[in-house]
């Protein structure tokens, strides 16, 4: 099974924030990935 | 996707969108469309590289399914919203992934029309959720 160190990616908010994937976690994440905005 | 949402959280998914634009770019997109879920930027893309997601080919952006995507959405009355510099050739995804980051699913899009069914996700957090309560059962019997 494939396997991703999510806390290691930073990301952040809207307001520019940083923050983690694991913040916004319930039991699972569906993560979508946008290829563009449009 | 925005009907399916409560769907997922009561079954303990959050929907997380990522986009590589800078949150600056991301905000008056969020604010136009009001989606429903968290949007978060990933503008050097460490999330991409990290769940393999790779740059398009010329020939995958103007596939026949891309361009027949494009007409329906112009059909529907769709227009196009200009948030500045975009990168047409990276390639998007959807992943359902549990609390240590183990992918339970995986499609990363060959071209842009190119999404899971939705039908394929309830698949995927069906056998999730089976695995989980097996595995708390089996606990419980310890």
């Amino acid at each position: 099974m494939e396997k991703v160190a999510i806390d290691e990616l930073k990301l952040k908010d809207l307001q520019g924030r940083p923050v983690g994937l694991q913040d916004y976690f319930q039991e699972y994440s569906l993560v979508i990935f946008l290829r563009h905005l449009a | 996707m925005k009907s399916f949402k409560d769907e997922f959280d009561r079954r303990g998914v959050a929907i997380v969108v990522i986009s590589f634009a800078e949150p600056e770019r991301l905000a008056p997109y969020q604010e136009h469309h009001h989606w429903p879920f968290v949007m978060l930027a990933d503008p050097k893309r460490i999330a991409y590289q990290a769940f393999a997601l790779k740059r398009l080919s010329w020939f995958r952006i103007f596939s026949p399914s891309t361009l027949w995507l494009y007409l329906r959405l112009l059909r529907e009355g769709k227009k196009f919203q200009n948030y500045g510099k975009d990168d047409y050739y990276q390639a998007g995804g959807d992943f359902l992934i549990d609390r240590e980051g183990n992918i339970l699913f995986a499609h990363r899009s060959q071209d842009p029309a190119d999404r899971p069914a939705i039908e394929k996700l309830r698949q995927a957090i069906d056998q999730a959720v089976s695995r989980t309560s097996f595995t708390s059962s089996l606990n419980e019997e310890k």
